[in-house]
């Protein structure tokens, strides 16, 4: 589905990220991990198409992105970023709304009555039909992120990109969100990629994890094989204890604070 | 939805409406007063008298020019705060007039509208406004991001270094020159050429059009710039559009009637309050609107000391100063 070859990009002469290569499948749930500074939001800002490859390139169904235009993009790709800084008088209907432009003609003024049936579906889907008239100011954190999902959904992608979407949310809505992200993988068959700080959640649902450090892929597996506790100290360098989680047999995370002995 | 549509549609008809009954007004106030019964025998027998030129020849055009300018003003103002997503942008704030008004100052001291004819000034305007916004453009942007922070302090100094390039320009000017440049920076919709009342009135009604044709860019830009490329928009290809767009509109204006400044910062404000912030209605009500504010301001600028005119631009400044400040005051928390 996805297939980054060789990228090399980032800002003015530094390379942020060097050599990267990640194939993607159809329906796959890929996690993206790596401390701050790792190159992730870079290498999500590449998929994006906001910042342009140096080297190699990345392939959509197996056509460079070079070659779709952004609007071809839009139709095939969503975006839940972490940008809040947004006009906060636009209402909920108003903003899942946005998502459908990617399918208005240049003449086009008004919406379709098929982009009224999608957005309605899409705000059902995440759970946000009934502030649909509340404004986007008056949200909050956890609301607003299923709103900027149900925008997603609303460009109908095949491709959901999420960049920290469980960011600053109490455990009952990273759960939610989490949950949600998984159902919309399963059932309607939307490939994720997300981008999480959060290790736990990482292992508990992705299907494969990238591990980007300095810029480059560390490693690429199954949560067992990328989350042991040599990887992680050797990236994060902190120490960690890993233990399987026994509801879900995924590797589970836990932190060890200072004094309170080395990794087992 | 098509709830939305009706209700936009009233308003465009309100609008049209107030519009309608400022002009009819403008039309018959004055040092010379006009019953509004005369107007229709006026029209069909009326020629040659001293009734029919005050306002079919005097009054009218005037009215057209400040329709055709105050809207420009106001949809340039509008295109600008949705593009910076700042409201507290407009073509005066951001030096783009002061730009537009040293081009047409130097078109005047080098002779250039003498030797190139009278549409030669919004051509120099336009240039000078287009440079202005590139320049503006180029020093406030950092990566494809246009650093907010610095974008109004930038303007300001843009805008105070035009305004003494001006002052230079006044300084070597000739006396004829000097006369014509005063004549031209006090802001006026008198005795101006109907060639370029037309070509105001469609260099408005054009930008109308192309800019209502990015309104939807123009809404997705309001989540900022890298989420509207996500939803498929071309930031970068629709920036320099809308620049060009409003350096037109901007520059053509400046160059006809002289720095007229508030519209376009208080008339996107005042519509954003009634209309609400989807630009494919904020963009036509602030068109019809900047129309009727400076077809208002112009009738109050030749009754208040009739028989004598005071310059627009007093008019503008005063009624759109105090109307921000007041928003900005006591409305601030409901719309900005």
């Amino acid at each position: 589905m996805l297939e980054i070859n060789n990228l090399t990009c980032g800002y003015d002469a530094r390379f942020s990220l060097t050599d990267i290569n990640i194939k993607i499948k159809e329906n796959e749930f890929l996690g993206i991990i790596g401390p701050n500074g790792s190159g992730k939001t870079t290498l999500f800002r590449a998929i994006t198409k906001i910042i342009h490859p140096r080297n190699g390139g990345i392939f959509l169904d197996g056509i460079d992105l070079d070659e779709i235009d952004f609007k071809g993009l839009a139709r095939k790709l969503a975006v839940v970023s972490q940008n809040f800084d947004i006009d906060m008088m636009m209402s909920v209907e108003e903003f899942v709304l946005l998502g459908r432009i990617p399918y208005r003609q240049r003449i086009q003024l008004f919406e379709s009555k098929d982009d009224g049936k999608i957005v309605n579906e899409a705000m059902v889907l995440t759970d946000t039909l009934e502030f649909r008239k509340r404004l986007m100011g008056s949200l909050s954190g956890g609301e607003r992120q299923l709103v900027y999902i149900a925008r997603a959904l609303a460009q109908k992608p095949k491709l959901l990109l999420l960049d920290e979407p469980t960011n600053q949310l109490d455990i009952a809505h990273q759960v939610k969100i989490m949950d949600l992200i998984k159902r919309l993988n399963k059932e309607r068959n939307i490939t994720v990629v997300i981008v999480l700080h959060d290790l736990n959640l990482a292992s508990e649902y992705c299907d494969r994890l990238v591990l980007i450090n300095n810029g480059r892929v560390h490693k690429i597996g199954s949560p067992c094989e990328v989350l042991t506790y040599q990887t992680i100290e050797e990236v994060y360098k902190t120490v960690v204890l890993v233990k399987e989680n026994p509801l879900s047999k995924k590797p589970y995370v836990f932190l060890v604070s200072e004094g309170k002995g080395g990794a087992k | 939805m098509n709830k939305k549509i009706y209700t936009w549609i009233v308003w465009i008809l309100i609008l049209a409406i107030i519009l309608l009954g400022v002009s009819i007004i403008s039309l018959l106030v004055g040092s010379a007063g006009i019953p509004f019964k005369n107007i229709i025998s006026l029209l069909f027998a009326g020629r040659g008298t001293t009734e029919y030129s005050i306002i079919f020849d005097i009054r009218l055009p005037r009215i057209i020019l400040g329709f055709a300018v105050g809207s420009a003003l106001a949809l340039s103002g509008a295109i600008l705060q949705g593009m910076f997503r700042n409201p507290l942008v407009e073509p005066y704030t951001l030096g783009i007039s002061g730009g537009a008004a040293l081009g047409v100052c130097l078109n005047i001291i080098l002779g250039l509208s003498r030797k190139l004819g009278v549409l030669s000034l919004p051509v120099f305007g336009f240039i000078g406004a287009g440079l202005v916004i590139l320049l503006l453009y180029w020093l406030t942007t950092s990566r494809g991001i246009i650093r907010l922070q610095s974008l109004l302090l930038t303007g300001v100094m843009i805008s105070f270094i035009s305004s003494s390039l001006v002052m230079f320009t006044m300084a070597v000017a000739s006396a004829a020159d000097l006369q014509g440049i005063i004549f031209w920076m006090m802001g006026s919709l008198d005795g101006s050429d109907r060639v370029l009342i037309k070509l105001m009135v469609i260099i408005s009604f054009f930008g109308l059009v192309v800019s209502c044709l990015f309104s939807t860019e123009l809404n997705a830009m309001s989540i900022g710039e890298e989420d509207a490329a996500h939803l498929g928009i071309n930031v970068e290809k629709i920036k320099k559009w809308l620049f060009l767009i409003s350096s037109l509109l901007t520059g053509c204006a400046v160059s006809v009637t002289g720095s007229i400044g508030f519209i376009g910062l208080v008339v996107p404000h005042l519509m954003r309050f009634f209309v609400g912030r989807d630009y494919r209605i904020l963009l036509p009500a602030s068109f019809l609107a900047g129309g009727i504010f400076l077809i208002l301001c112009d009738t109050l600028a030749r009754t208040v000391i009739s028989p004598l005119e005071l310059p627009v631009g007093v008019i503008t400044g005063i009624i759109g100063g105090s109307l921000f400040i007041y928003l900005l005051s006591g409305k601030r928390n409901k719309y900005a």
